[in-house]
């Protein structure tokens, strides 16, 4: 699929349009709504149970809305084959699952599963997909290690790996940077703005770190009780008001001094308004679920 | 998990282990030696017993009768047959469900199956003699024991040990005298039984069936075999180690029975009309010598074993009747 | 690898076929072979090696290959290395369906296969049947809920397959055929069993051949299969179908045959690893292999009687499994 490169006005992506959802009796998502840009990095932040997670799995199609819909090229992701979505759409789950001993390589291939036929052997094309995948994020070398023997790191890279195997228009990311050290924190986020730049993919990525998120995103989504709270540039998002107002902290807001993005510089016992609400009840409820 | 499936799989493993086991044992040595006992030139019947008696049984234990009992439980066919046959139909107070000959045994109290006995039941038929056997019964009767009652039993596994039952039943009921009548007449019958198959001029290769699909024989140690060769035939089984062995059919075929004997009218019938594929070459099947025995008559220790060897000895043998 | 094992299914039915209560040499084999090619008689020599014992050897070879073959597709279903063909509760099934043949004693042949086997078969897909309905919510089916369904029902066939067994033990002194058959026993297995059960077999091996790449997405978990691309509720519909049909075809034809489900993926996952398009293939082969060679051993151990086919396999695959999963390392697998 060849990356589409519109310079001057980039055509939306994805329309999420909406969204509601529940566990059970639980609502987790109010009536999301959010566009993603061709190439531009989208960071979606915001307390843990606002959400976040569960918009991520609604985008890719692994949840059915309950209303709204998620659009991409005006199609309705839940009308879609699964076959046709994958190559659409690449998910970067918070787990890797790699627990049965495939190699590195074997790995990527499977995220050209939406594009191979059923018994045929990976084609020329296949194959450099699978070359050119490992060798962006770096795996190149570890093609025939077992996955099981890899590092947290290196199993996220490939699990990028495998995502952009699939060449995809949009890349979905849960905490990719989460349990990884701040070198390899800041490589995979250089990685997916680099990506996203030169491909024209959209990519949304879940963070917590919203200092990173300022520094690598185009935009910052931020989400509280179910819904996009606000959403815009860095500099227009991450303020004082919108801390004290989604994280309950009180907390100073500067600027980079290299590249003038906002950092949050964070006082110890600076709570002043603990979260409360559904996002919080569910959060205690979900911990260890991940449920973002 | 069908663990289920293997559990069950697996308690079936140890049952069977443990029947073969006990097979190549034998009888326990504490039995009571009958072979010398069983000789015909034998004296007149013992003293009468004087209860309270005290007697080792089939399993070696030694039992105390403590007066001559007049309320019986047996718990097994062979037991309930033998009892009748010694004329002592009216003290039988309770019998299994599967004892149905004689026909009046088939009136009296049924006391639950042959493994799952209603140990209540028995006891509320304040029996005076239990009446039992042994392998798979002895843990019931151990616990109709500790229940107070008497326990007796017999595990006869030959035609000669079924004699000797008959005379210990008589014994520990106080009917020595029937017991022995019928013991002298049922060995009468036997040797006569012998004389007439030595007096045959054919051995038949025999394959007994047991069980179709999946096929089992009879082995040395059942009943099925003692009766094949003393009714002067060659069970092909002999050589097996256990008494109802599976049976590979390739083996079948290769030692060629001259008669199978089968104790289902189903069997009989599809062998006779070649509805069995691959048994249409044994020579039985071509020659039609298929022979229908009563199931009963012949897994069961008691009296009617030597009315099947009788039959059996004229239909293994047809150039008797002609002689005859 | 795959060659390898391939050589040691022929090398297995070669031997299986030659040794047994009588031996048989390759001339034979071939005369036999030539004679039935040209459609002439069997000499009544050949009669044993033809009718009775290859395809005896031959069926051991697909029951083999069909117990591990659903053991692997059940392994990637419950994403559970201790799922067996068992698990879905089918073999109690089976046991129900041939513990009622049993009760009417002898086996009724008008059809060409015995009752029981048939019986177990009806059996085994009843039982298949309730647990795919327990274990489906909304067109759904939920992994847990089925993992329980199959044991509820499992435990319950078990206990029914017990009553019936315990009703009709009647017998004195006469073997029980149901412990044999729940041993598992692949004795007077003859052609027309082959070609009833080779349908089925196909049908469920076709269908887990199918799906081999889906199977490998799905075990990273439902959700990443299905960003894979993977519709996963029909995969997992026809998985437990599929593993449910082999296992319903290996247990009419061979009674409750334990442990081959269980440990021939795992012998074939040390062997070539877990990628699914080489995993089925090796586990059909070395389940077939070890099936015939159990088989061959149950026919001669204890000569002429028989050995239940379940517990050779148990005997023999213990250790064995110990001792791959001792030494045993993955070997590039092509």
């Amino acid at each position: 699929m060849a990356a589409p490169r519109d310079e001057r006005a980039p055509a939306v992506l994805v329309r999420v349009d909406g969204v509601t959802f529940s566990y059970g009796a639980q609502q987790v998502l109010r009536g999301a709504s959010l566009d993603v840009m061709a190439g531009e990095l989208v960071a979606l932040v915001g307390p843990n149970g606002a959400g976040k997670s569960t918009l991520l799995k609604v985008m890719s199609g692994v949840l059915r809305p309950a209303g709204g819909g998620v659009f991409i090229g005006g199609t309705n992701v839940a009308s879609m084959p699964r076959r046709d979505l994958a190559r659409l759409v690449a998910v970067v789950p918070q787990e890797s699952g790699f627990h049965s001993e495939f190699t590195v390589a074997e790995v990527v291939e499977m995220g050209r599963l939406p594009h191979m036929g059923r018994f045929a052997p990976p084609s020329a094309r296949d194959r450099a997909c699978i070359r050119e995948a490992m060798a962006a994020v770096g795996v190149a070398h570890l093609a025939s290690r077992p996955v099981t023997a890899l590092s947290g790191g290196q199993a996220r890279l490939v699990a990028i790996a495998r995502a952009l195997a699939q060449e995809p228009r949009l890349l979905l990311l849960d905490e990719p940077t989460a349990h990884l050290d701040p070198g390899h924190q800041l490589s995979v986020l250089a990685l997916l703005r680099r990506l996203a730049r030169r491909r024209g993919l959209g990519a949304v990525v879940v963070l917590h770190d919203l200092n990173l998120a300022s520094l690598f995103a185009d935009r910052v989504a931020v989400m509280r009780g179910g819904v996009i709270a606000g959403w815009g540039r860095p500099e227009a998002v991450i303020t004082p008001e919108l801390l004290r107002s989604v994280y309950g902290i009180a907390a100073v807001v500067g600027s980079h001094p290299v590249t003038g993005q906002p950092q949050v510089f964070f006082s110890p016992g600076e709570v002043v308004d603990p979260p409360r609400g559904t996002w919080y009840d569910l959060d205690v409820r979900s911990r260890g679920e991940g449920d973002g | 998990m069908q663990q289920i499936g293997h559990r069950m799989a697996w308690a079936m493993a140890f049952l069977i282990m443990a029947a073969v086991l006990a097979a190549g044992c034998g009888k326990p040595a504490g039995a009571p030696q009958p072979t010398a006992a069983a000789s015909p030139s034998r004296p007149a019947a013992p003293a009468p017993a004087s209860f309270p008696l005290s007697v080792q049984d089939d399993l070696g234990r030694q039992v105390t009768i403590p007066v001559e009992p007049r309320r019986i439980v047996s718990l097994a066919p062979s037991n309930t047959e033998i009892l009748f046959a010694l004329g002592l139909g009216d003290r039988v107070v309770g019998v299994t469900k599967f004892c149905d000959y004689p026909e009046a045994a088939k009136l009296k109290e049924k006391v639950g199956g042959f493994q799952d006995v209603d140990v209540e039941k028995v006891v509320r038929l304040r029996p005076d003699l239990v009446l039992a056997t042994g392998g798979v019964q002895q843990p019931v009767l151990r616990q109709l024991e500790k229940l107070g009652l008497t326990v007796y039993a017999v595990d006869a596994k030959s035609l000669e040990d079924v004699l000797d039952d008959i005379s210990a039943i008589g014994r520990v009921t106080g009917a020595e005298g029937a017991a022995e009548a019928l013991r002298r007449q049922l060995q009468e019958r036997l040797r006569r039984a012998r004389d007439r198959a030595a007096r045959a001029t054919s051995r038949p290769k025999v394959f007994f069936e047991i069980w179709p699909d999946p096929l089992i024989t009879a082995g040395p140690g059942s009943f099925a075999h003692d009766l094949v060769e003393a009714a002067g035939g060659e069970n092909i089984a002999a050589d097996t180690a256990q008494p109802y062995p599976q049976f590979s059919l390739e083996t079948l075929l290769a030692r060629n029975p001259d008669v199978i004997v089968t104790p289902f009218a189903q069997s009989a019938a599809d062998l006779k009309q070649g509805r069995r594929r691959n048994w249409e070459q044994i020579r039985a099947v071509r020659e039609g010598r298929v022979i229908l025995v009563d199931e009963n008559e012949v897994s069961r220790p008691g009296p009617r074993l030597f009315d099947a060897l009788e039959r059996l000895v004229d239909q293994m043998h047809p150039e008797l009747a002609a002689g005859n | 690898m795959l060659g390898l094992a391939g050589t040691a299914l022929a090398a297995a039915v070669v031997s299986g076929a030659a040794a047994g209560s009588v031996p048989i040499s390759a001339g034979d084999m071939r005369a036999a072979i030539a004679a039935v090619a040209a459609g002439q008689p069997l000499q009544p020599e050949h009669v044993i090696f033809w009718n009775v014992r290859l395809p005896r050897v031959l069926l051991a070879a697909l029951v083999g290959a069909a117990l591990s073959l659903s053991g692997a597709a059940a392994q990637a279903l419950f994403r559970n290395p201790l799922a067996d063909p068992y698990v879905l509760g089918i073999a109690s099934g089976a046991a129900l369906g041939a513990a009622l043949a049993f009760t009417f004693q002898a086996p009724w042949h008008a059809v060409g296969v015995g009752l029981a086997p048939a019986a177990a078969f009806a059996g085994a897909l009843l039982a298949l049947g309730l647990v795919y309905r327990l274990g489906t919510r909304g067109g759904r089916i939920f992994i847990l809920q089925l993992l329980l369904a199959g044991v509820a029902v499992g435990t319950s066939f078990s206990a029914l397959v017990w009553l019936v067994v315990l009703i009709q033990e009647r017998r004195q002194h006469l073997a029980s055929p149901i412990f044999h058959w729940l041993l598992g026993s692949l004795a007077g297995r003859d052609w027309i069993y082959l070609w009833a059960a080779l349908p089925y077999f196909l049908l469920g091996a076709g269908i887990l051949a199918w799906h081999a790449r889906e199977l490998n997405a799905l075990l990273f978990g439902e959700e990443q299969a299905l960003t894979l691309g993977v519709p996963v509720e029909p995969l997992k519909r026809r998985l437990a179908f599929a593993s449910g049909l082999l296992t319903a075809v290996a247990v009419a034809c061979a009674g409750v045959t334990g442990f081959v489900g269980l440990m021939i993926p795992h012998v074939a996952r040390l062997l070539v690893g877990p990628d699914h398009r080489f995993l089925l293939p090796m586990a059909a082969l070395t389940g077939g292999a070890f099936l015939v060679v159990a088989d061959l051993l149950a026919r001669v151990l204890l000569a002429p009687a028989e050995i239940p086919l379940g517990i050779l396999t148990a005997l023999a695959g213990g250790p064995f499994f110990l001792y791959l999963l001792l030494t045993g390392q993955r070997e590039g697998g092509r």
